[in-house]
């Protein structure tokens, strides 16, 4: 298959097939032009149809067969010149000669092209197009899919992960996440809010479609269950009946009012201003603070419920401690806020103090290669999830920020609006907002997973540098910065993504291969 | 079918324009595009019409009949086509030409264009100066003469045996009428069935030798055109040279859109060694004309595909880049008409 030079037109080289090409090549493929003095690589911008001989329809009208010679067919190709694979050191730019031959290219010269860099690792994905409203995989000469491998480095830049059910996301964050563990020796932390999404991950994959198969080979895999797993689920809600579950893996949590910190307690606010939700944390803390300095060992959240309430009577007027423990001025809290807290609060006794449960804590996690799985499913688990989430995320800063360990960690959060107003400030994501701004020095990343982007905390987004747009929402999607049509992200088959993937500009639409635990494929 | 897929050019083609070059002539910017005209070369030379070949008639055609033969394995069609470009200077004229030659094969058709470049002029003194340059009194009948040894050459040297080679044109007869005979032995040598087009003429071969149409129509076209329906051709008729009755053509009229017909010509001998192939071949020309299906440009299709390379061909080769710093003063109507 050979595609020649025809020229350069509006900065595009346009280039035609010559005979016995028998398609078209689809927009995203990588041609390669060896020229005298080094080689170019084109990536395809528009792939057309063309009929040299332009035939008439009157035969066809007249029920006569047409000429085959006149159905011939050509592939007009506009190309952008993605990388010059040769050296010169005049400064100036080499001309790609009309008449030149192009092929397509292989791994090796994409790999380079797309800005790969030689030797360093990467969860390798699939390279994929999509044409005439088909995605598929872009293939070589050889007819083996082209793979690139996304940077490490990309997972301590935030990585937003959204797509319709079914379309690939939770797979696609289950393969990053089982390469965190096993090839980085990192530490993951994922909250699952749905189904047995995450739950199962110890189990290997089971793949019925060939196709699966033959990406697992390509990439000389094969299905395996994670080693290090643990799922924690809140004391109070039974999840031993999940399907698949290993009830060995699984332990009940929950929080310990001594250690739990007190800004995680916002996570149980819900209509109410940040400026409002603010003063929970300070009021929790100054009665945490006196029950400790009073040697009360037995004190309980419970106990802090009774102390809240019983401020009515006394004009909602509450003594606060900042998070430099210093007491601070006293505040007195507006009826309707003190209603809303209260309401909350005593939802929540139900999370605390449970002797029968474990308290988790940083250490539990930073473990490498151990993927440890928080399962808050429905509306309490949520709750739970909150301040759960808010505690442990303050403890991996202290503990990373403190060089307690090095272990890089990669937090996995699922439907983030459920735990954080998609309304939120920079200052009411506390250490989220933190990790997303701080996370590469620290080895810290946090994978957000939705179905709907716009579901996304204002001011994370942001600070998101590799997003990845399986089958969802198309205004969103561009919002987002993903260079797609309409057409093109409506069109994605399952495990195919428009994607933006931080430090790996030239690459546009991946198929993630099934990960390789945690994923049972239902016939089809 | 290994020779094609090529621009060849005349051995003489590079020589040519370096003598030009070489001898200051200067070609104007802008060539006129030549139509080869031989309407005075009827062939044969001194004919006269004999009817009896078939009854006089219309013949209805069949394009079924044609789509089947064409898409059959074993028929090969081939076709000719010219075009001309014309250098009109003060020391002489330039013709550069592309003769052009088709082959359907089985997924496509494939090209093998000849360029030519001739130089003529009436001065000695240029002549003398190198062979490449023709002396020539009258430029424009010595390039016909050349153009059609070129043709023939190129024809009979390329044409794949057993094809049936559709020509655009007449079989031409005058002062190069021995040429044409000689390619037409060599034709049927190679069992090549050569088919001759004619559109556009104002010939009165039949209405002037058949009494009843005698002085009713302006040409053979006109009468042709009232006397056929869509998808009808004319019995064929005869036209013979006077002193040897088999050194004659075949041709009939042949009307496949409302349109002026076209006259479809054969040689003698080629219609006599073929006769049992010919209402096929008719078929098939129909058909052709059908696939072409263009009621501004109505020819066999594959006519069509050489008429489109010649044109390329000699679009994509700019003689004037090639001859660039020669020093030719165009003459005053080039100047004036910005040719």
């Amino acid at each position: 298959m050979t595609w020649v030079v025809v020229g350069e037109e509006h900065g595009k080289i346009k280039l035609v097939s010559k005979s016995g090409t028998p398609g078209l090549i689809p927009k995203g493929s990588y041609l390669t032009i060896e020229g005298e003095k080094g080689k170019f690589i084109l990536r395809v911008d528009d792939s057309v149809q063309y009929e040299p001989y332009s035939p008439s329809p009157l035969i066809v009208d007249m029920d006569l067969s047409p000429l085959r010679q006149d159905q011939k067919c050509q592939n007009i190709i506009y190309a952008s010149r993605v990388k010059d694979l040769n050296e010169r050191d005049d400064g100036l730019i080499d001309y790609i000669l009309p008449q030149s031959e192009a092929r397509r290219s292989n791994q090796e010269e994409i790999s380079k092209a797309i800005g790969e860099i030689e030797g360093e690792g990467g969860p390798e994905v699939f390279l994929a197009t999509v044409h005439s409203s088909q995605s598929q995989l872009l293939i070589d000469n050889e007819k083996k899919p082209i793979k690139a491998k996304l940077p490490e480095d990309m997972f301590f830049h935030q990585i937003l992960v959204c797509g319709k059910t079914g379309s690939g996301k939770t797979a696609a964050s289950k393969y990053l996440a089982q390469y965190f563990v096993e090839k980085m020796e990192g530490a993951v932390l994922a909250i699952n809010v749905k189904d047995v999404d995450f739950l199962i991950m110890d189990k290997k994959s089971i793949a019925k479609n060939p196709l699966v198969i033959k990406e697992w080979k390509l990439l000389g895999e094969e299905p395996h269950g994670i080693e290090n797993f643990t799922v924690y689920f809140p004391a109070n809600i039974d999840i031993s009946t999940a399907p698949g579950v290993t009830p060995e893996l699984c332990q009940k949590i929950t929080m310990n009012v001594k250690d739990i910190e007190p800004e995680a307690l916002t996570g149980l606010l819900r209509g109410i201003t940040d400026a409002a939700a603010q003063n929970l944390p300070n009021i929790f803390r100054y009665w945490q603070e006196t029950k400790k300095k009073e040697g009360n060992k037995d004190f309980t959240f419970g106990g802090f419920v009774k102390y809240f309430s019983m401020a009515e009577a006394d004009g909602r007027i509450f003594r606060t401690m900042n998070s430099r423990k210093e007491e601070s001025a006293e505040i007195s809290l507006h009826s309707g806020t003190f209603s809303n807290l209260q309401r909350n609060l005593i939802f929540a006794q139900d999370f605390f103090d449970n002797p029968e449960a474990k308290s988790l804590d940083w250490k539990d996690i930073l473990y490498p290669g151990k993927i440890s799985v928080i399962n808050v499913p429905g509306d309490k688990g949520e709750e739970f999830g909150s301040i759960l989430l808010r505690h442990l995320l303050r403890r991996i800063v202290q503990a990373k920020s403190q060089r307690e360990s090095n272990v890089p960690v990669l937090i996995i959060i699922d439907e983030v609006h459920k735990f954080y107003n998609t309304s939120s400030s920079k200052e009411a994501l506390g250490d989220l907002d933190t990790i997303s701004r701080t996370g590469r020095s620290q080895k810290i990343g946090v994978l957000f997973s939705s179905q709907n982007p716009q579901d996304m905390p204002g001011g994370l987004s942001s600070v998101i540098n590799t997003k990845i747009f399986f089958r969802t929402d198309v205004s969103s999607a561009k919002s987002h910065g993903i260079d797609a049509s309409t057409v093109e992200i409506e069109s994605l088959r399952n495990g195919f993504a428009a994607a933006t993937i931080h430090n790996l500009s030239q690459v546009k639409f991946i198929k993630f291969p099934l990960a390789y635990a945690g994923v049972f494929e239902k016939e089809t | 079918m290994d020779n094609l897929n090529k621009l060849l050019f005349h051995p003489s083609f590079n020589d040519t324009i370096s003598e030009i070059n070489r001898l200051n002539i200067q070609l104007p910017p802008k060539p006129s595009y030549q139509e080869m005209n031989f309407q005075l070369y009827t062939y044969p030379p001194d004919g006269r019409l004999v009817t009896n070949v078939e009854e006089i008639k219309r013949y209805v055609l069949d394009p079924k009949k044609g789509d089947k033969i064409a898409h059959e394995p074993t028929t090969i069609c081939c076709a000719y086509d010219e075009s001309i470009n014309k250098f009109s200077g003060l020391e002489g004229t330039a013709f550069l030409m592309s003769h052009s030659l088709v082959v359907t094969r089985e997924l496509d058709f494939m090209p093998l264009n000849l360029l030519t470049f001739y130089f003529y002029t009436r001065s000695k003194d240029i002549t003398n100066k190198s062979r490449f340059i023709k002396y020539s009194k009258d430029p424009e009948m010595d390039s016909k003469k050349d153009y059609v040894n070129d043709k023939i050459e190129f024809l009979t040297e390329y044409s794949p045996p057993g094809s049936i080679l559709f020509i655009d044109g007449p079989l031409i007869g005058g002062d190069v009428y021995t040429f044409m005979i000689r390619a037409i032995n060599k034709f049927l040598s190679k069992e090549i069935i050569p088919v001759f087009f004619v559109k556009n003429s104002s010939s009165n071969l039949v209405t002037d030798n058949i009494p009843d149409l005698l002085g009713r129509y302006n040409s053979d076209m006109h009468w042709a055109y009232t006397y056929l329906k869509k998808g009808q051709r004319t019995n064929f008729f005869k036209y013979a040279d006077r002193n040897n009755p088999d050194n004659a053509k075949i041709f009939c009229y042949l009307k496949a859109f409302d349109l002026s017909p076209q006259r479809v010509e054969f040689h003698i001998d080629t219609f006599q060694k073929y006769r049992y192939k010919i209402d096929e071949i008719m078929d098939l020309i129909y058909y052709l004309i059908l696939a072409q299906g263009d009621l501004k440009n109505p020819q066999v299709r594959p006519i069509a595909i050489a008429e489109k390379y010649a044109r390329d061909t000699l679009r994509l080769t700019d003689i004037n880049k090639i001859a660039k710093y020669s020093g030719l003063v165009p003459t005053m109507n080039q100047e004036r008409f910005g040719w």
